[in-house]
């Protein structure tokens, strides 16, 4: 399972890579291999305005159906177009071609301590396998 | 939970599990998809020692069976199978089955995993005359083989099996044990399954992966089995099929034969006749990308005229699926799919969804 050191992590699976305060947002190695092959992908439009732990799309596998959540509290900017076309780059590339969202985050500095580290999450999903 | 004799073989090959029937099954190797396509282009290999054997035998067995399940039974030969219900009093499907004739006075039925105990009990409760009925599902394994290249894969280690006709079996021997080969299956493609005792499961496993690897055998989960069957039109007990309506609504009504003498279900069934059947089994294919599921309130207009009872991913058409009763009496095309709140259209379509 990869967990890349540069991220943080949610307690749903979500990834965020914090830049300056725009934080993109996908589903981690971990979520994408228990989902197993992703076959749709809804997201909330472009502008829509979304709290911390917020539902932000939905993620479908041929068995099953699961909700992901916004990291962040912000605005959403930027769709990732070619995953909705290629729902199965979540299963191909998690941490790359199939980051979900873009969000311009409002808050990093305090919600950043309700996100996991690489450390703590590996221990999360050992914990909950 | 329960285990199959191949429960280690799954684990080493790194299988995703799932709880079936009481029984710890593999849900996925590799991927649903991949394992689904595997089967509709060269052949899988499915491991579903699950499934349950109850044998029943004696003078009086063709009588009892004809008495137990609404099929014709006189009709099967030796060597032959047949699909059939249990069907109860009211006309519910208590299960689907397929009966084999062993002998001219034994038989097996082939039943569900999560119906074994009623099957048997039911059985028991309703024994007639000069029979043994024997529950023999702990100790057989099952096996089966689907695909267009399955014939190639099984002739290499059964001789002679392709000239098995569909819903024809043999015996033979494998291991050291009695094997039951019949040309039966649950996907639409051609295909074998195979009964033998637990000890040999393994063994003959390995045999089949070893005479498929020309052919790219695959093992298959239970994940590809259901996209397979649904693709199909296949009903599946506790979804299209439960113990409260009877199976005059699905495509299986020519399972049914009023003509034969009595048998149990068969006042109730007729009463349903009498009074007109209200809802039919369909298909829906949806027009977008969204995937109907089970419970899904499937609507004409503004009314709700149904709900989905099989809903999942088609592999073959890249498209959601769904299975779903709907009014008898309404000729429709479009029909709109409620999927957690959002209404999505799908055309109707007449079962089965990939047409062979």
């Amino acid at each position: 399972m990869q967990v890349p050191r540069d991220l943080r992590y949610t307690k749903d699976h979500e990834w965020a890579r914090i830049e300056k305060d725009i934080v993109t947002v996908g589903i981690t190695d971990y979520a994408q291999d228990k989902l197993g092959d992703v076959v749709f992908i809804e997201i909330q439009e472009e502008g829509t305005t979304l709290k911390q732990g917020e539902k932000f799309g939905t993620v479908e596998s041929v068995k099953s159906v699961s909700d992901v959540f916004s990291p962040f509290s912000g605005t959403l900017k930027e769709v990732n177009r070619a995953l909705i076309d290629n729902p199965e780059l979540v299963n191909k590339d998690p941490y790359g071609r199939a980051w979900m969202i873009k969000l311009s985050a409002s808050d990093i500095e305090n919600e950043i301590k309700n996100l996991m580290d690489a450390e703590a999450y590996e221990k999360y999903c050992k914990e909950a396998d | 939970m329960k285990h199959t004799p191949l429960y280690e073989t799954h684990k080493r090959l790194n299988a995703k599990f799932m709880e079936f029937g009481g029984y710890e099954m593999p849900l996925q190797y590799t991927g649903i998809i991949e394992e689904h396509l595997n089967v509709r282009n060269r052949v899988g290999i499915f491991d579903v020692s699950h499934m349950g054997e109850i044998f029943i035998k004696g003078k009086e067995a063709l009588a009892f069976c004809e008495w137990l399940t609404p099929n014709h039974v006189s009709r099967l030969t030796v060597n032959q199978a047949q699909y059939s219900f249990l069907l109860n009093d009211a006309g519910g499907v208590i299960d689907d089955i397929i009966i084999y004739r062993l002998a001219e006075d034994e038989f097996m039925f082939c039943v569900n995993a999560s119906n074994v105990d009623k099957d048997y009990n039911w059985i028991l409760m309703h024994k007639r005359g000069n029979v043994e009925i024997e529950n023999r599902s702990e100790d057989i394994g099952m096996i089966s083989v689907q695909g267009p290249l399955s014939s190639h894969t099984m002739e290499a280690i059964f001789g002679g099996i392709n000239t098995l006709k569909r819903f024809t079996f043999k015996i033979d021997s494998f291991a050291g044990k009695q094997i039951i080969i019949s040309r039966t299956g649950y996907t639409g493609e051609d295909g074998f399954e195979c009964f033998i005792d637990n000890e040999a499961v393994v063994k003959l496993w390995d045999s089949i992966i070893e005479a498929g690897k020309p052919h790219a055998i695959k093992p298959i989960g239970l994940g590809a089995r259901d996209t397979l069957r649904a693709e199909m039109g296949y009903p599946l007990y506790g979804m299209e099929l439960n113990d409260t309506s009877t199976p005059l609504s699905t495509n299986l009504g020519w399972v049914i034969k009023l003509d034969k003498a009595a048998f149990i279900g068969k006042e109730a069934l007729e009463i349903a006749v009498q009074k007109g059947i209200t809802k039919k089994l369909v298909g829906i294919v949806m027009n977008g990308r969204s995937i109907p599921r089970h419970k899904n309130p499937v609507l004409l207009k503004d009314k709700v005229i149904g709900e989905v009872t099989t809903g999942t991913y088609s592999p073959s058409l890249s498209r959601g699926i769904a299975m779903a009763y709907v009014d008898n009496n309404i000729e429709i095309n479009e029909v709109g799919v409620d999927i957690r709140g959002i209404l999505h259209t799908g055309n109707v379509i007449q079962l089965p969804f990939l047409k062979k």
